[in-house]
């Protein structure tokens, strides 16, 4: 197919069903999602009968993964919403629907109660022994902990379905937002490290989510415009879309690196460690690996104007970046839980990433299918 | 000066443009007055060939003077040596590495006006980016000076930079941030010119058609390239306008990353923390708005320009600075969390100390001026109000110096031994040189507003009766 | 085609007051098939590209290109000079630090990138100091949206005057000079191969001059000022007031550890200290004859004098002048002591008046020289004791 093909507006004559409709799709899906979250319960069973820290901890990355979805749709309609920004009206439909990922990721974090003493070094009766943890148990301890994450989920589900339903409050959730998010990177991630700490790893966190958010909203516009639901969709709004998948691939990278370098070159001993790990051992493809998908190939794919407004190359480019923060996340939890072994793939990852197909489609489906219902009225952003 | 403006959907993704766009009640015009193509041209140019007006040659004359004090000051530190100055073991970079921070970080918010809001198609730069960009490189020139006189041998700033020598092997530190600096600040002034220069092009061409003398003519010509306003022309000049913004946006943020990591990479406490780059770049975008606000509310006055630089320019910038304000309180409130969860003594006293130790008021100041006066932005009669947006952007400027200063005084005037502790207070020779750096830059801004277009006006022209194309 | 134009004028243009007349100009122009020279404006006329069918630029390209340039650049020359030239470990960091690298390949990366893309915009659309401006429409950088185009063969003026006026058009002109003719500057003049050998000139007048500056190019650079070649500071043995006596070189302190690696004697001055010494203390060395005649020959310059050639203090100076008694080494007593005891002697003192010399001579020296007392011992015979010296006390008496 010729470029200039690709960008024509679709018609929404049905006459030529040249793809599925959204219904047939959501059929599919919805069949699927129910399989895969199944499949994906199923294998972290078995993971938690074999393994338990491990399972626990891909629990963990599945959780906050979603959690991650859910607050990067939220995040950009807040951020458009307060900027007034009128681009991306049209495909707004996918971050409305992100949202809904959110009370089920909180009830998951909620499970790790169960968990929590297999992954996290403060929950143990040890940590009153251990000299760093010990001063932190005041604020690392279980009901406080596990109270921060109803509350964290609370503000969230509850400014988000304010955010959404009515488009109000923008300003008031990126505040919330800030506090919260930043806290819960520390609580949930960074707290799996005892005597590690790094002040930048909140806004490490959140560069994921929102190039993470941004990949979404993209694969999903793109889709909807195959389907020929977006007519509005066209050829500079996927260069939009790109251009902002650019900028904050390179934003990651930025963050990573402001991390890595200041960590490396200072060299002092409790905070290298993790990072020594990383380089020296058999996390080190991995640790490179991350970095490729996160920065290395979305930079080179989208340099040319030309691709940023290439569908086919946009999507491909929006997987990898999705490959690539579910591996980020796993190396912020998987090591410290492993305490320093080698990196193991089994029922516990799969269980993981097919508990997120699964559960992602399944949450997101019903509210996207109402937001780009053609006969309804298209809610208006504030 | 939009590329490809109606059919990119990011054309409206202005601040306030929106709200006009959909309706809301509060609307105000980008430019007002209605003006013509031609009134455009008279009213930008005409005040760079008439003889200036006397409120200008006061406002020099004060700049000069101060611009002089810091002359001599500068003579006392290179002819007696840098113990005309207050350091001492432990504090050995004090008000110049303070100033030297402060004016990078003014400087940056000419380049994010000229870049990423370019980039980001926000039209209501377009009044301001000519003077915003000015700002940046004479802030730059303020900057730099600071860590040549620091030197000692000003003389002798090469040095640090690679050349290749008749001393044998020898070469500059390349692992050293302190040389990442020359190089960021060198490229960093560099292209903030070439920016400056290249989007003036086609106003000294304007310049040179009106000029009446021959001086002024042949002056112009020279530096107007033989702009003829050509489409071909203009096609390509704005591919590499874009292509400069694109490339000034990550220059600007690694610009103060590598100021921020001259601390960070050390092991000073209160220094050493990862949230460093980001966070200096937010206080630099806060600080550089701040200054942009207060030099416009003085030129818009000054200069008869309220029609150009309206309301809604101050409104947007007011904006800017409660959000980054915010950013950079959060920043704050991290670093002192994660004193108290890393269980490191020493970082939790440096912290401590920064809040009640000698140098408190420094801190509260910073506290006060950064994170609580400007959320009286948050009120829309504070933000439309010039005089308030001036007094409050004052307060900005002053909070920034301090949020520096406390950071690099209070981490060393208290080292790991207590028997190396030491305080700190600057000679009359600092504070003449950092008055000194001020008289620089306003003297240069006050020239600029003579001897060139404050206002590009060819982009003011685009955007004048946007709507209708 | 100069030649031509300047026959019959075949160009015309056309000025507009908004740039939306002058967009609708160039539409119908094309569509008449008049050939659009180019368009004037003030500012950029949006959808002008497109209706003059202009391409996108390739200059991205070439900024790439400069990019790649300044990133190869930078990191060849850190490497380089970091690890092969000047290989200098700091911090504890690998000589090719890959992550300290980051920062000034960026610098360069974007420094390259931005220069070389606007030098080349500047060559490609030949935007250099002009005095004479080809094509200058007056009201272009003010007001004016300028078409120029060439007229159609057979097309007549006064047609296309009024179409255009129909249009909007302000003024319509024809262009009589030839823009290459219009252009006059020097530097604008078609090259002739005679310009390109001229152009060799100054190169070879600098070669010839070279050797007329007579210079040695080996010798160190000029330095306009000396720098730090010339040291300000005082020299190493110039008085200094602030010391006493301006004397520079001082004693060093007490307990100074010498930089020649020998661990300090553990002892100090004092009665029981050299007892421990006795007891504690193994003469290292062997009775060689090396260590045999170094000892003699210390012996003789540093002890002799008090105790006597043979250390029976018969050729002693000072027993001679009447002043003190030195002990008989040859005496029982002393053959008696330990090794060690002896050498704390030589080192720190005796309980009377020796002073110690350990700081003259040598810990090494010191030994040898024990070794030699032992052989002065063992060849003296058995003597009755000068009159004049005092009987050796209970101690020691060296």
């Amino acid at each position: 197919m010729k470029s200039s093909q690709m960008f024509t507006v679709p018609s929404r004559d049905l006459t030529k069903p040249l793809y599925p409709t959204l219904a047939e799709i959501g059929e599919k899906f919805r069949v699927a999602a129910w399989t895969l979250s199944g499949l994906g319960v199923l294998m972290l069973a078995i993971g938690l009968a074999t393994n338990p820290a491990h399972a626990w901890a891909n629990v963990l990355t599945t959780a906050f993964n979603l959690a991650c979805v859910g607050l990067g749709g939220l995040f950009l309609l807040a951020i458009q919403s307060t900027t007034g920004a009128r681009w991306s009206d049209p495909i707004l439909k996918a971050h409305r629907a992100m949202p809904a990922l959110l009370p089920i990721a909180g009830l998951m974090m909620l499970t790790l109660w169960l968990g929590a003493d297999h992954i996290y070094p403060w929950a143990g009766p040890e940590a009153h022994a251990d000299h760093v943890l010990k001063g932190r148990l005041i604020w690392l301890n279980r009901p406080f902990f596990f109270g921060r994450i109803l509350l964290f989920f609370g503000l969230w589900i509850l400014l988000g379905r304010r955010l959404v339903e009515r488009g109000k409050g923008s300003a008031v959730f990126i505040l919330v937002f800030g506090v919260t998010f930043v806290l819960a990177n520390f609580d949930w991630i960074m707290s799996l490290e005892p005597a590690w700490n790094s002040t930048i790893f909140a806004i490490y966190g959140f560069s994921g989510m929102f190039l993470q958010g941004i990949a979404i909203v993209t694969i999903s516009a793109i889709v909807l415009r195959r389907v020929g639901l977006l007519p509005a969709i066209s050829k500079a709004q996927n260069h939009d879309l790109g251009k902002l998948l650019f900028a904050f691939s390179c934003f990651w990278a930025y963050i990573w690196l402001s991390q890595f370098l200041l960590i490396w070159y200072a060299n002092i001993p409790e905070e290298t460690a993790p990072i020594r790990l990383m380089l020296h051992s058999s996390w080190t493809p991995l640790f490179y690996l991350n970095l490729v998908l996160n920065f290395g190939l979305p930079f080179v794919m989208l340099l040319q104007r030309k691709a940023k407004t290439n569908e086919s190359v946009l999507m491909v480019a929006c997987f990898i970046v999705l490959t690539g923060h579910w591996l980020d996340l796993y190396l912020m939890v998987l090591p410290p839980v492993l305490k320093g072994a080698a990196p193991a793939f089994g029922a516990s990852e799969a269980g993981g990433i097919l508990l997120q197909f699964g559960l992602g489609h399944m949450a997101c489906w019903p509210v996207f299918m109402k937001n780009v219902d053609p006969a309804q009225e298209l809610p208006q952003g504030g | 000066m939009a590329p490809d403006d109606h059919t990119s959907a990011l054309s409206g993704a202005g601040l306030i443009e929106d709200q006009q766009d959909r309706g809301y009640g509060h609307v105000l015009p980008l430019i007002e007055g209605d003006k013509s193509y031609s009134q455009v041209t008279e009213e930008v140019f005409s005040t760079t060939e008439r003889m200036p007006p006397l409120k200008w040659w006061l406002a020099l004359s004060v700049s000069l003077s101060l611009l002089l004090l810091g002359v001599w000051a500068i003579t006392q530190t290179v002819t007696r040596g840098i113990g005309t100055w207050g350091l001492n073991r432990t504090v050995g970079w004090a008000f110049d590495i303070t100033n030297f921070v402060f004016w990078v970080g003014i400087g940056h918010a000419g380049t994010l006006i000229s870049a990423i809001l370019f980039l980001f198609r926000q039209r209501w730069r377009t009044s301001i980016n000519r003077a915003a960009e000015a700002m940046t490189i004479f802030a730059v020139m303020c900057a730099g000076m600071f860590p040549i006189i620091h030197m000692g041998r000003p003389w002798l700033a090469f040095w640090a930079t690679p050349y290749p020598n008749t001393r044998g092997p020898l070469w500059v530190n390349f692992k050293s941030p302190l040389l990442w600096d020359v190089f960021a600040i060198s490229t960093y002034f560099i292209i903030s010119l070439t920016f400056w220069y290249l989007g003036m092009v086609p106003d000294l061409a304007t310049m040179r058609d009106r000029a009446r003398s021959k001086l002024r003519k042949a002056v112009f010509s020279v530096f107007s390239l033989g702009w003829n306003g050509s489409n071909r022309t203009w096609s390509r000049y704005e591919t590499v306008y874009m292509l400069l913004a694109g490339l000034s946006t990550p220059l600007v943020i690694s610009v103060h990353t590598i100021v921020s990591m001259d601390f960070a990479t050390s092991v000073i406490p209160g220094w050493h923390a990862t949230i460093f780059p980001p966070y200096f770049v937010a206080g630099a975008v806060f600080s550089g708005f701040a200054m942009v606000l207060t030099l416009m509310i003085i030129a818009r006055k000054v200069m008869d320009l309220e029609e150009y630089i309206t309301l809604r320019h101050l409104e947007a910038m007011t904006k800017v600075i409660i959000a980054t304000g915010m950013i950079v309180g959060m920043a704050y409130g991290t670093e002192f969390f994660m004193a108290w969860y890393s269980g490191n003594s020493f970082e939790r006293y440096v912290f401590i100390n920064r809040a009640l130790g000698p140098f408190k008021w420094a801190y509260w100041s910073m506290v006060s001026c950064n994170v609580i006066i400007p959320q009286l932005f948050w009120i829309r009669r504070v933000r439309t109000t010039p005089w308030m947006i001036f007094i409050l952007s004052i307060f900005v400027n002053i909070g920034m110096w301090f949020e520096r200063f406390v950071i690099i005084v209070t981490s060393l005037h208290r080292d790991y031994l207590p028997s190396s502790w030491a305080m700190y207070s600057p000679t009359f020779i600092e504070v003449a040189i950092f008055l000194g750096s001020f008289g620089l830059f306003f003297t240069c801004f006050l020239i600029f507003t003579r001897l060139l277009p404050v206002i590009a006006a060819s982009e003011v022209k685009g955007v004048l009766k946007h709507g209708e194309h | 085609m100069g030649s031509i134009d300047r026959m019959a004028p075949t160009r015309f243009r056309a000025s507009f007051a908004e740039p939306g007349l002058l967009l609708e100009a160039v539409k119908r122009l094309k569509a008449d098939g008049y050939h659009v020279i180019d368009t004037y404006t003030p500012f950029p006329v949006h959808g002008m590209d497109e209706a003059m069918g202009l391409k996108p630029s390739r200059l991205p390209r070439a900024c790439l290109a400069f990019g790649l340039l300044g990133l190869a650049i930078a990191l060849g020359v850190q490497i380089w000079t970091s690890a092969y030239d000047y290989p200098l470990i700091v911090g504890g960091k690998p000589l090719v630090a890959l992550p300290a690298f980051v920062p000034v390949s960026f610098e360069l990366t974007v420094l390259m990138a931005g220069l070389g893309v606007v030098a080349t915009l500047f060559v490609v659309s030949g935007m250099r100091p002009k005095f004479k401006v080809p094509d200058l429409h007056p009201g272009v950088n003010d007001d004016r949206f300028v078409v120029a185009a060439e007229i159609r063969a057979g097309a007549s003026y006064a047609e296309l005057q009024a179409m255009l006026a129909g249009l909007g058009a302000l003024d319509t002109e024809l262009l009589t000079v030839d823009r290459l003719e219009k252009d006059s500057s020097l530097l604008d003049r078609e090259a002739t191969p005679l310009a390109f050998i001229l152009s060799f000139i100054p190169a070879v007048l600098v070669l010839m001059a070279l050797p007329l500056l007579n210079r040695d190019y080996l010798q160190r650079n000029i330095t306009w000022d000396g720098g730090m070649m010339v040291p300000v500071a005082y020299q190493s043995f110039d008085p200094h007031p602030s010391l006493p006596g301006g004397q520079v070189l001082q004693t060093p302190p007490k307990g100074t550890v010498p930089r020649n690696g020998l661990v300090p004697l553990p002892y100090g001055p004092g009665q029981a200290e050299a007892e421990r010494a006795g007891r504690e203390l193994k003469n290292p060395l062997l009775p060689t004859q090396d260590h045999f005649s170094r000892g003699k020959l210390v012996y003789e310059r540093s002890c002799a004098a008090c105790h006597g050639k043979d250390g029976d203090n018969n050729s002693s100076v000072i027993v001679a002048k009447g002043l003190l008694a030195p002990a008989v080494l040859v005496a029982p007593v002393v053959k008696n002591m330990p090794d060690g005891r002896i050498f704390h002697v030589a080192t720190f003192g005796g309980p009377q008046k020796m002073k110690g010399l350990g700081d003259l001579i040598s810990r090494e020296d010191r030994w040898k020289v024990v070794l030699y007392i032992r052989e002065l011992q063992k060849a003296a015979a058995p003597k009755p004791l000068p009159a004049s010296a005092p009987a050796p006390g209970p101690g020691v008496q060296p």
